[in-house]
């Protein structure tokens, strides 16, 4: 019996020590209520009328891609569906699974949403002077069934020196 | 009952909690290199006497050089091994130069790949610039080498059994074979010379095979004098002979019967990468939950159903690159500062357009740069420093690793050569090879010409 009880115990921390962060891109919601594909008339409808509305052109896909500026935060269309944003001040934010993140918060509050992404938040950093926590995200492709880890990631960017986010931002590898 | 049950449970839980989520060890192959050492020298030539068909026999390498004979020595003391990062194994001898020219060396190359097949040895001969040579003759020493080099590839005649007589090689029947390792006759060397150095081969009568065009062989005694501490394996002296094929009037011909058996003369610039590869250091940089492997060409991403378009370098900010084929500067973007970003943007780039052999244009896409130190128009051979690799565009994230972003576009007449998203993959244009896992195969400078 003991011998079972030490097997459990190995199996439980091997669970542990390798289960993946599972990150769902479709769980992350712009204002609350605001998802990745929606249209931009029910962008609108939600979120009013933008500070201003720009063209501009995806060099990486080749795409024209209209840009909603609300203050300092831009939120990106393509084909007419929400594909992508960056929130740089607090005229927006995001929320993962009802948990806001917003500009000007601690970074250290997101440790209990993404505790493995949060533990290594200090890798990758660069240059730019600004740290990150970087979120590997999951989600199911165009006619597939499961969840699988896409090019896409999420940065929580953040000041090491004041430990204050100052930008969520949705990219590509 | 009870207990079998539970166990089948404590398996179940294994599996479920262990099997999906086991991140598996991921093992890099490291490039070795190393000088070998009298004691290795008994396993290298047992090797090649199995591989190559090596027997003893004279002490020289002898080169007819259209009727002039001059010999070199394979200096066995001086033999190093090169293990690559898949296990490729090549053993570099150095060849004691006995030719009249002092500012010559060269260097015989012969490896073989993972599976334990020998590959064609070729034969490196470097002539020294100008501006090496009074260094050369200030220290005798050839570190730091700038001139040119001349590749020869041995086509045949990797076996010979011979006796202490030079003459009995012309006895040899792999010296009959062809030359170019085509499927063609050339005609048997004459059964007569032979003596002294050896070597003096005479060249197949190419009117005897008018479709091969024009060529000329040379013949090369290699033979090993191993000076050094030694036992009884090795004190005895080795001995190949080679042929390497040169046509000399390729464009007349209109086509080269020998296209690997010689190669033009490269510059080689010590502190720069292979010609063909646009850093020194060559590595795929990893790219998020498709590791190494999505930063590769093609579905490479999210399970191998996303599609990249270029292959993704690993470089630290500010490296300085080159191009991987000599071309025309047709695009250069240089307004981004370090570290600007913008979404879905290349950042700071240059297209350099190369006309390939066959008439299609290749561009070449230098993507995410810092500085770019070329202008529209210039033209820029391999030696040419484009700029510095940087993290400007999409690619200035953190935990975004810094890399040199390649895309190559293919294009006919006008009209992209038909890949996915008219891309092609940049990585068949460069000298080292990236496998499709992303391991970088960083095998010895093969210089393109």
């Amino acid at each position: 019996m003991k011998k079972y009880l030490v097997l459990l115990v190995v199996l439980f921390f091997c669970n542990v020590a390798l289960t993946q962060e599972t990150i769902l891109l479709k769980e992350f919601k712009i204002n609350g209520h605001i998802s990745r594909g929606d249209s931009k008339s029910q962008v609108l409808s939600k979120l009013g009328v933008p500070t201003k509305e720009t063209n501009d052109f995806n060099e990486m896909d080749e795409t024209n891609v209209l840009i909603l500026h609300y203050g300092d935060s831009k939120l990106y269309f393509e084909n007419n569906m929400l594909s992508s944003f960056e929130i740089e001040d607090t005229s927006l934010h995001v929320s993962y699974l009802g948990n806001q993140i917003k500009v000007g918060q601690g970074i250290s509050s997101v440790s209990n949403i993404f505790p493995q992404s949060y533990s290594k938040r200090n890798e990758g950093s660069h240059g730019g002077g600004m740290r990150a926590v970087h979120l590997m995200l999951f989600g199911k492709l165009l006619g597939g069934t499961q969840e699988v880890k896409l090019d896409e990631f999420i940065n929580i960017r953040y000041d090491p020196n004041t430990l204050l986010i100052v930008g969520i931002s949705h990219s590509r590898y | 009952m009870k207990s079998k049950f539970f166990t089948l449970i404590i398996l179940a839980v294994f599996m479920s909690s262990c099997t999906d989520q086991m991140i598996e060890p991921e093992i890099i192959p490291t490039r070795s290199i190393r000088d070998l050492t009298y004691k290795d020298v008994p396993n290298v030539v047992s090797q090649l006497q199995e591989g190559l068909g090596l027997r003893g026999g004279n002490d020289r390498l002898s080169v007819n050089d259209e009727g002039r004979t001059y010999g070199v020595i394979i200096d066995w003391n001086r033999i190093t091994e090169l293990v690559d990062t898949v296990g490729n194994t090549n053993y570099t001898f150095a060849v004691v130069d006995e030719d009249e020219d002092p500012y010559t060396f060269h260097n015989l190359i012969i490896g073989k790949n993972e599976e334990g097949y020998w590959k064609r040895p070729y034969l490196l001969t470097y002539v020294m610039g100008e501006e090496f040579r009074p260094k050369y003759d200030a220290t005798g020493s050839t570190e730091g080498f700038t001139g040119k080099v001349l590749k020869r590839y041995i086509t045949s005649g990797l076996s010979s059994t011979r006796a202490s007589s030079n003459d009995d090689y012309y006895g040899d029947p792999y010296v009959s074979n062809d030359p170019c390792d085509k499927e063609t006759e050339v005609v048997n060397p004459p059964s007569s010379g032979g003596g002294g150095g050896g070597g003096d081969y005479v060249p197949p009568n190419i009117d005897d095979n008018p479709d091969m065009g024009f060529y000329y062989c040379y013949a090369y005694w290699i033979d090993f004098d191993y000076s050094g501490p030694c036992d009884a394996t090795v004190c005895g002296r080795q001995s190949i002979l080679v042929t390497v094929c040169e046509d000399f009037q390729m464009s007349a011909a209109g086509s080269d019967p020998c296209d690997e058996g010689i190669d033009e003369v490269a510059i080689i610039d010590p502190e720069g990468p292979c010609p063909g590869d646009p850093l020194k250091t060559m590595k795929v940089a990893s790219s998020g939950g498709s590791k190494e492997r999505g930063g590769t060409f093609g579905d490479t991403r999210a399970n191998n159903t996303q599609f990249h378009d270029g292959v993704d370098l690993k470089a630290t900010p500010g490296t300085t690159f080159r191009p991987i084929k000599a071309g025309r500067v047709i695009y250069v973007r240089d307004t981004f500062d370090t570290y600007e970003y913008k979404k879905d943007s290349y950042g700071n780039k240059v297209i350099v357009r190369t006309t390939l052999d066959d008439g299609s244009i290749l561009d070449l896409h230098y993507n995410h740069m810092d500085e770019v130190f070329v202008r529209v128009g210039d033209e820029i051979d391999t030696n040419t420093l484009v700029g510095e690799t940087g993290q400007t565009g999409n690619a200035a994230r953190e935990s975004v690793v810094p890399h040199l972003h390649v895309k190559a576009q293919v294009t006919v007449n006008g009209v992209p050569v038909t890949k996915k998203d008219n891309r092609n993959n940049p990585a068949l244009y460069m000298n080292s090879v990236i496998l499709g896992n992303g391991l970088v195969v960083s095998n010895p400078c093969i210089i393109n010409y």
